[in-house]
């Protein structure tokens, strides 16, 4: 099956944006990440799309883990290069308090919020249990809670 | 149900991802414990202002780049296709029409008689073709 590129970009390119912004928190980088995962979809074997939304989350997904990975060995192979500090644009409290959670629990609060998505897709998206999505959710609200809140 | 169970299930009561029977079992606890009512409303709250961050729309040059790169791949294609069903083309129209094949004619074998300077007992017969069989003077063959 030939996907048409152009109108997945025009459909869900915004949305797919949001999810990879969300998890990296810089325009000039969420925007390459979204260049990459095109790139990838119209490399992609597309015969067996259940969900398009998902499908393109799953891809970049990858994308932006690829990038960490990458990143992770650069710095490896390099130990006397100081790391660039990330210019992360966070305005809101909730937002940093977002962005300190660890990866795994930034993640599902990132597609629940932000990308609307149910738990059977964010399970479908993570290859998890939807009970693994459930307490990874809960745990996330009950961080956020207690870093903003500090009632409890 | 104590607070501590109650709370691991409110994450998806907010969520709207919770059996029946643990909506009422929800619903039944929070009307008689003040304390999980303000923790829901504590994370429905967290949940609005999660909802309500700005996330800026990505820049005209992703588009542009995204865009401009299919069109691109599908011009590259299609003129590696195109290209490649004209020679094709060419090729079968050379085929059909260019060739004309020979009329096979059956020739008589010839044959001619070389002494093997080596083994005077050893004669080769040589067919035209350049093939040949090897024989002894009495003309049977090997």
């Amino acid at each position: 099956m030939k996907l048409d590129i152009e109108s997945i970009y025009r459909m869900y390119g915004e949305y797919i944006y949001r999810y990879i912004y969300g998890m990296v928190h810089n325009k000039a980088e969420a925007e390459d990440l979204l260049q990459d995962t095109f790139i990838k979809v119209m490399k992609a074997d597309s015969s067996e799309i259940e969900n398009m939304k998902s499908w393109l989350i799953t891809i970049a997904r990858y994308t932006i883990y690829d990038h960490w990975r990458r990143e992770r060995r650069r710095l490896k192979l390099r130990p006397f290069v100081r790391e660039k500090k990330r210019d992360i644009d966070l305005k809101l409290d909730i937002e940093r308090e977002i962005e300190k959670l660890p990866p795994k629990l930034k993640e599902v609060i990132i597609l629940r919020e932000i990308n609307q998505l149910n738990y059977k897709e964010i399970s479908d998206i993570l290859g998890v249990e939807i009970g693994t999505v459930k307490s990874r959710l809960s745990r996330a609200r009950i961080k956020l809670g207690e870093s903003l809140g500090g009632i409890f | 149900m104590n607070c501590k169970k109650i709370e691991e299930l409110l994450s998806s009561y907010i969520d709207g991802e919770l059996e029946r029977d643990d909506i009422i079992k929800v619903e039944n606890h929070i009307k008689e414990c003040s304390e999980c009512k303000a923790k829901l409303e504590h994370y429905q709250s967290i949940k609005e202002m999660v909802k309500s961050i700005e996330i800026p729309s990505p820049s005209y040059r992703v588009e542009r780049n995204i865009i401009g790169y299919t069109r691109r791949r599908n011009y590259f294609l299609r003129f590696i296709f195109s290209t490649s069903l004209l020679t094709g083309l060419g090729a079968l129209l050379i085929l059909t029409f260019g060739h004309t094949a020979p009329p096979v004619v059956e020739k008589p074998k010839e044959y001619y008689m070389v002494k093997e300077e080596k083994n005077p007992y050893m004669e080769i017969v040589y067919e035209k073709e350049g093939n040949y069989i090897l024989t002894n003077y009495e003309g049977g063959s090997f």
